[in-house]
């Protein structure tokens, strides 16, 4: 060893001695901080040196020095004195009849032999038995302490049918492993951090910011005072460092890590020997398997539920918008509403759309029951002046003047039908992409209809999360194009069908808000093809509504004004 | 595997702080390592003995007393941290878990650093050896040992240190001849 880093060590050594001593200040305290951090060498002296101390301050029995075995055997014999004292007579009785017993029975008596395995047992239980009373008198029985809450839960099916825990339920650390098979539940530890788990799951709680997840789904949000929360799989172990992450713990004892915000240290273990570590940052996810060790993996956006609210049910898996065309179709905009499903624009009841005809409307707003997002529904027709569109009261004030019919009704999907001119059912295509499916949700709004939905309903079953803007792409089905030759007009004047080209349908597009037109376009055709909507929406927005109106190209009224909002979409801000 | 019914034993109580004073050296070198400084680490050791003796009573079946001790011990550390953070300086969230890695791998070959560190106190010179017993197993400040073996102080806050590096190096030789490090 060179002078120098001799001379390193001896410093090292002074200061983690003022350390274990108590005696370092902070100055020094950051100087060593800092050695251990750049300087793996130098950590792993730490942990030599520290061992060391405690090997010496613990081996007093075990030292080779006599002065040190006089001290301990003299603590000993002053406790079996003390013992002697309150017990003494009652033994000496016992030994006495014993002995008489022994001398009447005529039995050998063998030369007392002191046995040092049970004079040595006997001094370690009496000094144990002190040792446990002392223990017990000068430190407070060990209760368990509670340091989480169950926040909430949404169908939770417990694993044990005795066990029943209700929301606002305090949890306590090192208590049993709590299981359930099914659902979802929400635990807010006193340090701040706030975790949702998705069954099956089973887990323990260890302090108010570790816990251990035997298998299950969890994710974790901490805030920057909770930083340093800690969760552990049967083979890893994840410390927070101001973050949110997704955990995966299978039966298979493989475990994911999917780190969505800030960062986080992963260090992977078997058989709780460390086997690596990892710092796992904001976009990036690993997966550690015993036999492969820690391997890079995709980061996974919606495999983790991160907010529930029993109130409705809410279950969010970090999506970033929701779907108005699944609202209409009676879900909560997250997948859950039915395809086809919408409104009757005559009596504002939910409908299964299959079929569809030219209707008349009944110029009046009609509030939705049916469908709690919604907040009503018109047929716009701007001829005698302005136009109620929300429960609130707010007018469309320059509402074109129609002839007031529609055709069908507003619902989830986009399809069109019209046997009268042998058009068969079909998908609608808008920008090229067919709409009406599942991966391609749309609202089918032909002219002339509009729909308001409410916004302060939609935030409330959010919880949390803001709407910033709205988006879409509207326009006139390509398909009309499709089926140009077969398209044709009702002439009223002369009672009879007129052929009519596709480019010859006109549609106007509105979109408002608390009444104010925050974008239009007007007379669009087939030719125009998609046109995309973005509307920014402001916390004090309340009501949300498109319009599709018949245009200006009279006489042709709302024929194949098949027109449509595609993607309609709410956008979420966390 | 330590066997809890065995015949030898006289009271659950008994075998406890047998077990207890068995594993001890390595619970209270693994709090050690984690909060650094012997007071604190002596109210923890305390702390963990007494949740200990708790949570004995309501487990069935112990496989390994020190790696349990030392999984409680590891709890009350963390519970400590969290209590003292505004009021003590402490290493932060990374530092501590590389300790805590490196605590646990030392932790698990103990046995075998008490006896090379017995061979290395016994080749310690004779005033070594009277300072080490003196700081370690009589708790005497450095101002009383400077007083009872007629050195200055500031020379003996210089040679503990001093002493506790010859044992550390001497340890790891020992082991390495050993083929054990």
């Amino acid at each position: 060893m060179t002078d120098h880093n001799k001379n390193d060590k001896l410093h090292l050594s002074e200061l983690i001695s003022d350390l274990v001593s108590g005696k370092i200040d902070a100055k020094r305290h950051e100087e060593l901080h800092k050695i251990l951090i750049e300087d793996p060498k130098s950590l792993e002296y730490y942990i030599d040196y520290i061992t060391t101390w405690a090997l010496l301050d613990e081996c007093c029995e075990d030292h080779e020095s006599e002065s040190l075995q006089d001290d301990f055997y003299s603590d000993i014999w002053k406790a079996l004195a003390e013992n002697e004292k309150n017990a003494n007579i009652i033994e000496m009785e016992s030994k006495r009849s014993t002995c008489e017993t022994l001398e009447k029975a005529n039995i050998e008596r063998v030369p007392r032999k002191i046995n040092k395995v049970n004079l040595t047992v006997a001094i370690l239980s009496t000094a144990a038995l002190l040792f446990m009373i002392a223990y017990v008198s000068m430190f407070p029985q060990y209760t368990p302490e509670d340091v989480a809450t169950l926040s909430d839960t949404v169908n939770v099916v417990w694993g044990n049918s005795s066990v029943n825990y209700e929301k606002g339920t305090r949890l306590y650390a090192y208590k049993e492993p709590i299981r359930f098979d099914k659902g979802y539940i929400r635990i807010g530890f006193d340090e701040g951090a706030d975790v949702v788990i998705e069954g099956p799951a089973e887990f323990d709680i260890s302090s108010s910011s570790q816990m251990l997840l035997s298998y299950g789904r969890l994710y974790a949000s901490v805030p920057q005072q909770a930083i340093g929360f800690t969760v552990a799989t049967p083979n890893s172990k994840i410390i927070d460092l101001g973050t949110e992450f997704g955990v995966l713990a299978n039966f298979d004892d493989t475990t994911e890590l999917h780190v969505y915000k800030g960062k986080t240290t992963l260090t992977a273990k078997r058989k709780g020997l460390v086997q690596g570590n990892a710092v796992v940052s904001e976009g990036q996810a690993r997966r550690f398997e015993t036999t492969l060790g820690i391997q890079d993996i995709p980061l996974r956006e919606r495999a983790f539920v991160r907010k529930i609210y029993s109130g409705n049910n809410f279950v969010w898996r970090g999506q970033r918008t929701i779907d108005l065309a699944d609202i209409v179709g009676g879900g909560s905009g997250f997948g859950t509403g039915s395809l086809n499903q919408g409104i009757d624009m005559l009596n504002g009841a939910s409908k299964m759309f299959g079929k569809s005809a030219e209707l008349v409307g009944t110029n009046k707003y009609i509030s939705v029951r049916s469908n709690p997002y919604v907040d009503g529904i018109f047929v716009p027709d701007g001829g005698e002046g302005p136009v109620i569109i929300t429960s609130g009261g707010h007018v469309f004030e320059d509402c074109p003047d129609t002839n007031g019919r529609f055709w069908g009704g507003t619902f989830n999907g986009a399809w069109h039908e019209a046997q009268s001119i042998k058009i068969p059912k079909h998908n609608l295509h808008l920008g090229g992409k067919v709409y009406g499916t599942g991966d391609n949700p749309s609202i089918y709004a032909h002219a002339n209809q509009g729909i308001t939905f409410d916004l302060l309903k939609i935030r409330n079953s959010i919880h949390g999360l803001t709407i910033d803007r709205f988006t879409a792409n509207c326009g006139i089905s390509e398909t009309l194009l499709d089926y140009s030759e077969l398209l044709k007009t009702w002439d009223y004047s002369n009672k009879e069908w007129k052929s009519i080209k596709p480019e010859d349908s006109w549609v106007d597009f509105y979109v408002l808000v608390d009444g104010k037109v925050r974008f239009s376009k007007k007379d669009i055709s087939v030719l125009n093809g998609a046109i995309p909507i973005s509307v920014a929406i402001y916390p004090e927005d309340r009501f949300l509504t498109l319009i599709t109106t018949q245009g200006s190209n009279d006489p042709y009224g709302i024929t194949n004004d098949w027109s449509l909002f595609a993607e309609p979409s709410l956008h979420l801000n966390p | 595997m330590d066997d809890k019914n065995s015949d030898n034993l006289i009271q659950d109580g008994d075998y406890f702080v047998r077990q207890l004073m068995i594993h001890r050296k390595r619970i209270y070198s693994f709090i050690l390592s984690l909060v650094a400084n012997s007071s604190d680490a002596d109210d923890i050791m305390q702390e963990t003995a007494v949740l200990m003796w708790k949570k004995y009573q309501e487990t069935a079946d112990i496989s390994s007393y020190a790696a349990w001790g030392i999984r409680i011990a590891h709890y009350k550390v963390l519970e400590f941290r969290r209590k003292h953070r505004n009021k003590k300086i402490q290493f932060n969230s990374d530092l501590f878990e590389s300790i805590l890695v490196g605590a646990v791998e030392v932790n698990e070959g103990l046995d075998r650093r008490h006896e090379a560190l017995k061979k290395c106190i016994s080749k310690l010179k004779p005033q070594q050896k009277k300072i080490i017993e003196l700081r370690h197993q009589k708790g005497q400040t450095v101002k009383s040992i400077a007083e009872l073996l007629h050195l200055s102080p500031h020379n003996v806050y210089k040679l503990i240190p001093r002493i506790h590096d010859m044992l550390v190096r001497c340890i790891h030789r020992t082991l390495r001849t050993e083929g054990l490090v």
